[in-house]
């Protein structure tokens, strides 16, 4: 395998990978944001059936 | 039909009438387009002969400045007593209202680029006599496609937060077609080139763009004057 | 249910993906000019394609949102554009590196970067107007617009960057689209697979969330009225 130019691959194989990883953390963690803020909620609107 | 055209016709003089009596927006827009103008020249330090290559891109780079200005007040002026709620309200066609507003802001803008063109050829040196009938009809063209979109999203982000911000961040992504080939067409005639053969695929372009652009706008523009 | 189907997308791409890198860096022969920067189309191109699906699926949901008034439109659309946002960068990105090894420059304003890069800068003008909307359902109407006019905008930015004068000064290089040998569509064919798993399985995701959020901002509506 002629492997010049392999840094540049690395390089770009990284780029991307780092991109998409970076997107997928961002939406898992505005997921938690979500649900957390949900299940608030869901529960404040109980205790208000309740009472 | 007739109702509607007579109501954008209402609107556009309305609309006409309220700025040239202020004069608020014209004056903003054409004294920022001097200062840009200004501002380029310190920033372009080029001799005579190599500013021919980017007094179209300069020129127009000015007039969508000015234009964003211009379009920003479209909508927002009904904003004060509800009377964009009125309007909406009424029995005028949302395309009315739309073509009406779009009409007036398109006749402002061209004034304020017909005053920035004598200061621009004044401070640059440039002829802009030549080929004047092919150059008004390439400024008519863009600018008919800068205010039809800008226009469309005065609508749209009237009621949005920062709108002087939004409006523009919306506005020049969407027509930088339009001003690539407005570019590209008053360059060609500036350097006193024939607008022939490969140079109409500008106007062409130019063309192609108004129309897209204004079927999209008259016919969406009714999802957007919702109460 | 969603949110099965939505981690054995995930995995099922993740899955793709390893095995297709594999067979990139093991079973192929080497291009004979780039050397092994050429392997970077698996991903730079399948990219490009994933988003521009994506970014079609958004204009017909757009467009249905606006017929049907159904929010489940609007949630889709945005789920759609904010991924395909995150490929077109990929594709950016790894474009310029790859240019940066072949051409010697990072950026040149030719005609694939370009229409690329106003792709990118379109729809982050959509992804940064639509918070500043309050109301959800002017929020939604105004977003599908916004949408189907930045759609339209995409053929016109290829047909002005093709204009005669317009960005001569640099070479138009080729990237070898549509000349591959005949080896390289499976592995191509399985990146885009990859990439297209990998995707929906993230608009399924950022879809359960704006599903949850407009459940959030009805429990509060409920909340303040009571």
């Amino acid at each position: 395998m002629d492997i010049t130019n392999l840094k540049f691959l690395f390089y770009g194989y990284s780029a991307a990978w780092i991109i998409i990883t970076a997107f997928v953390l961002l939406l898992v963690s505005r997921g938690r944001r979500i649900d957390r803020e949900l299940a608030r909620l869901r529960a404040l609107v109980e205790n208000k059936e309740r009472s | 039909m007739t109702h509607g055209f007579r109501t954008a016709y209402a609107i556009a003089r309305k609309d006409l009438r309220t700025e040239l009596r202020t004069k608020e927006s014209l004056n903003a827009a054409a004294s920022f387009a001097v200062v840009i103008l200004v501002l380029f020249s310190f920033a372009f330090p080029l001799e005579r002969d190599e500013f021919y290559a980017i007094s179209g891109g300069l020129l127009w780079l000015v007039y969508s400045f000015a234009g964003a200005l211009i379009v920003n007040r479209g909508f927002a002026r009904e904003l004060p007593n509800d009377c964009l709620d009125v309007l909406i309200a009424s029995r005028a066609p949302g395309w009315a209202i739309f073509l009406g507003k779009a009409v007036a802001a398109f006749l402002l803008l061209l004034i304020v680029e017909f005053i920035c063109l004598p200061v621009f050829g004044l401070f640059y040196n440039i002829r802009w006599t030549d080929s004047f009938g092919s150059l008004v009809l390439v400024i008519v063209l863009a600018t008919w496609g800068i205010t039809v979109v800008g226009t469309a999203f005065s609508a749209v982000t009237v009621n949005v937060r920062v709108r002087e911000l939004m409006l523009p961040v919306l506005l020049y992504p969407m027509i930088i077609p339009l001003l690539i080939g407005a570019m590209e067409a008053t360059t060609v005639l500036l350097s006193g080139e024939a607008m022939a053969g490969d140079n109409l695929y500008s106007l062409q372009l130019l063309v192609v763009f108004d129309v897209i652009y204004t079927a999209l706008a008259l016919y969406l523009i009714d999802y957007v004057l919702v109460v | 249910m969603r949110e099965k189907a939505t981690y054995l997308l995930g995995a099922l791409g993740a899955l793709v993906m390893i095995s297709n890198l594999h067979t990139i860096f093991v079973g192929l022969p080497d291009d004979a000019l780039q050397g092994m920067i050429f392997r970077i189309i698996f991903i730079h191109v399948p990219a490009d394609l994933v988003a521009d699906l994506f970014f079609t699926i958004a204009l017909v949901t757009s467009v249905l949102f606006l017929a049907r008034k159904n929010f489940i439109y609007d949630s889709i659309t945005v789920a759609c554009i904010e991924v395909a946002t995150m490929l077109i960068l990929v594709n950016l990105v790894t474009g310029s590196i790859w240019g940066r090894n072949q051409w010697g420059v990072w950026w040149t304003w030719d005609l694939r970067l370009t229409t690329q890069l106003m792709k990118f800068v379109l729809y982050m003008s959509y992804l940064v107007v639509r918070p500043a909307i309050a109301e959800p359902t002017q929020k939604a109407t105004m977003s599908a617009i916004i949408a189907i006019f930045a759609y339209a905008d995409v053929p016109l930015v290829w047909m002005a960057i093709r204009l005669p004068n317009v960005r001569t000064n640099h070479p138009s290089p080729v990237m070898g689209n549509g000349k591959m040998a005949a080896v390289y569509n499976a592995p191509f064919g399985m990146g885009m697979l990859a990439l297209l798993l990998i995707g929906s399985a993230l608009v399924l995701l950022r879809l359960h969330q704006e599903t949850s959020q407009r459940e959030i901002d009805s429990l509060r509506r409920e909340l303040h009225a009571a």
